[in-house]
């Protein structure tokens, strides 16, 4: 047993359950920007957010520390997600979690992911007008292919390039980063 | 099993989405008030999440008619020392504009009145249920006690057994307990329960474990340790010499065939059996047959052909499951490493500690380059490649079931000898594979600039920055699991001499040490040069108790040479010495002729799988790649469906039938039939004896039953059922093959692949 989880085991039940209104506060943006992450649209996940935490405080929690509990967040809001798709028989996801745990630790590390978003701002800056445009098109308005080759005055299959490519080099320089 | 394209396709939706996000500029909410609100409101029993939904509708359709909030009288106080408050509550909405909360204070007053009424129902039946479990148990204790003292001498026929009936753990209840399994000592109680007894003890732990954290860590805390018969049995041995040894050996095998009533191939002549020996260990004929055995193998053990050829197996063994490319130059050098330490005679007992314990990136040694080229193949997705092939090399543990649930849970209960349980035990709990892959929290792998697989180990960072390795799991029943980093008997990582570093290298040196680890190497030796596992742990391979005795004399067996390899200071040419000086390698390798086979019954084939199975016909050297057995065995599977009058056939393969004399009987070929219809005939010979198990129906239909499961991951079950890692990719795709013969009957399928997997 670790030194961390010893500590943890000391704590009396009192002590050890959180205060709801800190725990929201520090761990509301990972969860939603998680349950995002994972597909929900912004009204799925508000509520999923809610429930997630609702979840927690229903049972007895013992802090271990942020890490753990935003992990522990994590998959709850995860198996909230499932369970919601699956009751409207939209999707079936197994195993799924773990992977997806592993790809969200990659990317937003142990914060909720404004680190992220700061250091991919600094890299999306670097990138030509026209990479940023085709991505502006295709993340901000959700536009076709064809409407980003359209508006570059390229083709389909050159919009696809350059997308591929501006992410290409928005993850290298993310990586650069770390 | 196949997660790369999995765990790439999660990267790119986490990185679409923060690019999503900074694109549109669409920020996360604050929905503190909003969740304080609902919880207020969910401990004042005027909402759940499942009503909201309807709630949520209902208003939608006449958001006129809303009612203002219930006043709120009573709420749970977030802290103990918080006093109760009563919170206004704001009209909040969701992004889309509904309320999240909208009741009527009527209906939700005859909600809770019904709730109210039902919780008092169900309580008075929990208490009748209560006290009919405790009338039973109460009973069943005095039967229990009737039965010990009908055991134990009265006081009146021996006044010394006064103290035998106040203390039961005498001579004669010892009698008793080892009539009925159970160790006699209070050291051996330690050792890991029966299947029944585990069973029970797996509900006591599943109803004391309220909340995922807490019962984590009770988890953690109740993962089996290597029990103390068998360490006993392992450590400090009388060392005996080579003579000693293989003449143990043989007398094991004489009286395993003895048992089974089975008469051994002839013996091979000196020249034969030399020739045998010679390729075995080095892959060559052997240059002068008719010299000495003796000499004969200590000459081949000692040449870099052997070396090298043992070093390849093991390396293929432990990367069976590799992510590196097959012309990967760090492969060659690790193979060439290995290679050099057998033939410099190291203990093979440190390379555990080489593949795990060295420096992942940045060290200059060849235990660091090992290190690196292990992790680089095999980190990554979770790490649950490396925990396999951890199970599977070191432990001699296939840990595919306990990655998703206690082994007990689905594998049809066998009662086995604890001498031949003992390795598995260790992994029979999904706490401890779980803990093992806490172990390895930190280490992951990606591709550089170049297009290299390399390792990357963050363990030491992230103890630095205080971050916990633990890892989070689901329980079938959707509970989470936390689980602490643990060595596979449950020890803390820390009482390793390693423990100034990082788990990883704690847990290196403890497989160093493990007799776990010296009895898996003896399993692997034997299976390297019979084709076959000395002792296995496939549930099929015990499910009858003739199966379970066999298995247990074959551990005994392996324990002898697990002790011997130790007290010789882990020397893997000693030990593969002594296993091809055996008389098991010393017999001819006899198969029945086809005009035998055609006219046997059934009982004489029967006796030839058995004598087999039991390496007493002889040897047939296995080559590195095992799944391509597999691969073929299931195309001959295909094949034979392919055949139109077989298709339909219900008693085919693995199916069940009526009964085994049915009248589907397959076809005998014909004297001209080509080598590839006999083959597949032959497959439907052999299916007269291999009517599926019941531990084999009960397996798939389990399988079968958990919701959570996709076909794929039914397959990956049976794949992982194998004594070996498999190709993931080619097995699935003759999986799904064998579905479409199937017609989507999956039932059938997953007997079949079961049924190739056995053979």
């Amino acid at each position: 047993m670790s030194p961390e989880s010893k500590e943890a085991t000391t704590v009396s039940p009192n002590d050890a359950e959180l205060e709801l209104h800190e725990l929201v506060q520090l761990h509301q943006v990972m969860v939603w920007r998680y349950l995002r992450a994972l597909g929900a649209d912004a009204a799925l996940a508000d509520d999923l957010t809610q429930d997630t935490f609702l979840e927690i405080m229903r049972r007895p929690l013992e802090q271990f520390n942020e890490t753990a509990t935003a992990a522990y967040l994590r998959r709850v809001a995860h198996n909230l997600f499932i369970s919601r798709r699956r009751r409207e028989s939209r999707m079936t996801v197994t195993q799924h979690a773990e992977q997806f745990e592993t790809a969200w630790l990659r990317w937003a590390g142990f914060d909720s992911g404004n680190e992220l978003l700061d250091s991919l701002k600094d890299c999306f800056a670097r990138l030509t007008h026209r990479a940023q445009l085709a991505l502006r098109l295709r993340f901000g308005e959700d536009a076709s292919r064809q409407a980003i080759a359209t508006a570059l005055g390229i083709t389909e299959h050159g919009a696809k390039n350059l997308m591929q490519r501006a992410k290409s080099q928005l993850r290298e320089c993310l990586e650069n980063k770390k | 099993m196949s997660e790369a394209p999995e765990h790439e396709s999660a990267t790119e939706q986490v990185f679409d989405y923060f690019l999503k996000e900074m694109v549109s500029g669409q920020s996360p909410p604050d929905l503190s008030s909003r969740i304080a609100t609902a919880w207020l409101r969910e401990q004042a029993g005027l909402a759940t999440p499942t009503e909201r939904s309807a709630e949520r509708s209902d208003s939608s359709q006449s958001s006129s008619t809303r009612l203002a909030h219930p006043q709120l009288v009573r709420a749970r106080p977030l802290l103990a020392q918080q006093p109760v408050q009563a919170m206004p509550v704001p009209n909040d909405q969701t992004t889309t504009g509904e309320p999240i909360v909208a009741t009527s204070p009527q209906s939700r007053h005859g909600t809770s009145l019904r709730r109210n009424v039902i919780a008092t129902l169900l309580a008075l039946c929990a208490c009748g249920l209560l006290a009919l479990l405790s009338w039973r148990l109460v009973e069943q204790d005095l039967q229990l006690a009737q039965r010990l003292f009908e055991l134990v001498p009265s006081p009146s026929q021996n006044s010394p057994s006064n103290q035998a009936a106040a203390h039961p753990r005498t001579e004669s209840s010892e009698r008793m307990l080892a009539a009925s399994g159970q160790p006699a000592d209070a050291s051996e109680s330690a050792s890991p329960q029966p299947a029944g007894l585990a069973q029970a003890s797996e509900t006591i732990d599943g109803q004391a474990q309220s909340f995922p954290l807490d019962s984590g860590l009770a988890n953690n805390r109740s993962i089996p340790v290597v029990s103390a018969e068998s360490t006993a049995n392992i450590g400090d041995p009388p060392r005996l010499d080579s003579q000693q040894i293989v003449a143990q050996i043989d007398e094991h095998l004489a009286n395993l065939w003895q048992g089974l009533s089975i008469t051994p191939s002839k013996r091979l002549n000196h020249a034969e059996r030399a020739q045998r020996i010679s390729l075995v260990l080095t892959g060559q004929p052997a240059i002068d047959p008719d010299s000495d055995l003796e000499p004969l193998i200590s000459q081949a053990t000692n040449s870099l052909p052997f070396a090298r050829k043992w070093a390849d197996q093991f390396v293929a063994l432990w990367l069976a499951n590799s992510r590196l490319p097959e012309g990967d130059v760090r492969l060659q050098a690790l193979k060439k490493h290995f290679a050099s330490n057998i033939y410099d005679g190291r203990p093979w007992s440190a390379a555990p500690g080489e593949l795990l314990g060295g420096t992942i990136a940045g060290g200059s040694s060849e235990q660091d380059a090992a290190t690196s080229t292990f992790f680089s193949a095999l980190a990554g997705d979770g790490n649950h490649r490396m925990v396999a092939a951890i199970g599977s090399s070191f432990l001699d543990v296939n840990l595919s079931c306990v990655r998703c649930h206690d082994a007990s849970s689905t594998s049809p209960a066998i009662e086995q000898p604890a001498s031949v349980r003992w390795p598995a035990q260790m992994a029979e709990r999904q706490s401890a594979y779980w803990s093992l892959a806490a172990m390895l929290q930190g280490i992951d792998a990606r591709t550089d600039e170049e297009g290299t697989r390399v390792a990357v180990d963050r363990q030491a960072e992230l103890l630095a920055a205080g971050k916990p390795l633990t890892t989070y799991y689901d329980l079938l029943d959707g509970r989470l699991q936390v689980a602490e980093p643990g060595l596979p008997d449950g020890q803390a990582w820390q009482s390793m001499s390693a423990a100034s570093g990082v788990p990883r290298q704690a847990l290196a040196e403890w497989l160093s040490q493990s007799p776990a680890a010296d009895a898996a190497t003896v399993n692997q030796v034997w299976r390297m040069v019979f084709g076959q596992a000395l002792v296995s742990h496939a549930p099929w391979h015990a499910d009858s108790s003739r199966e379970a005795q066999v298995q247990a004399q074959r551990g005994e067996l392996q324990r002898l040479l697990a002790q011997q390899y130790r007290a010789h200071g882990h020397d893997l040419k000693q030990l593969v010495g002594w296993i091809v000086l055996s008389d098991a390698l010393g017999r001819q390798a006899t198969q029945p002729t086809r005009a035998q086979w055609l006219a046997a019954s059934a009982e004489q084939l029967q006796q030839w799988r058995r004598a087999k199975e039991n390496f007493a016909t002889g040897a047939k050297p296995i080559s590195s790649t095992a799944d391509s057995s597999l691969e073929k065995t299931l195309l001959a599977v295909l094949k034979w469906r392919e055949q139109p009058e077989n298709g339909s056939v219900e008693t085919t393969l693995a199916q069940p039938a009526p009964s085994p004399s049915s009248s589907a009987k397959p076809p005998r070929p014909s004297a001209g039939d080509v080598d590839q219809t006999e083959t597949i005939h032959e497959l439907a010979e052999r299916h007269q004896l291999d009517f599926p198990a019941a531990s084999d129906i009960a397996l798939v239909e389990h399988l079968l039953a958990s919701e959570r499961l996709s076909w794929k991951n039914c397959v990956e079950h049976v794949a992982g059922l194998a004594p070996y890692r498999l190709r993931d990719t080619r097995f699935q795709a003759l999986a799904d093959e064998l579905l479409r013969h199937h017609n989507g009957d999956a039932r059938a399928t997953l007997l079949d692949l079961l049924w190739a997997v056995r053979h």
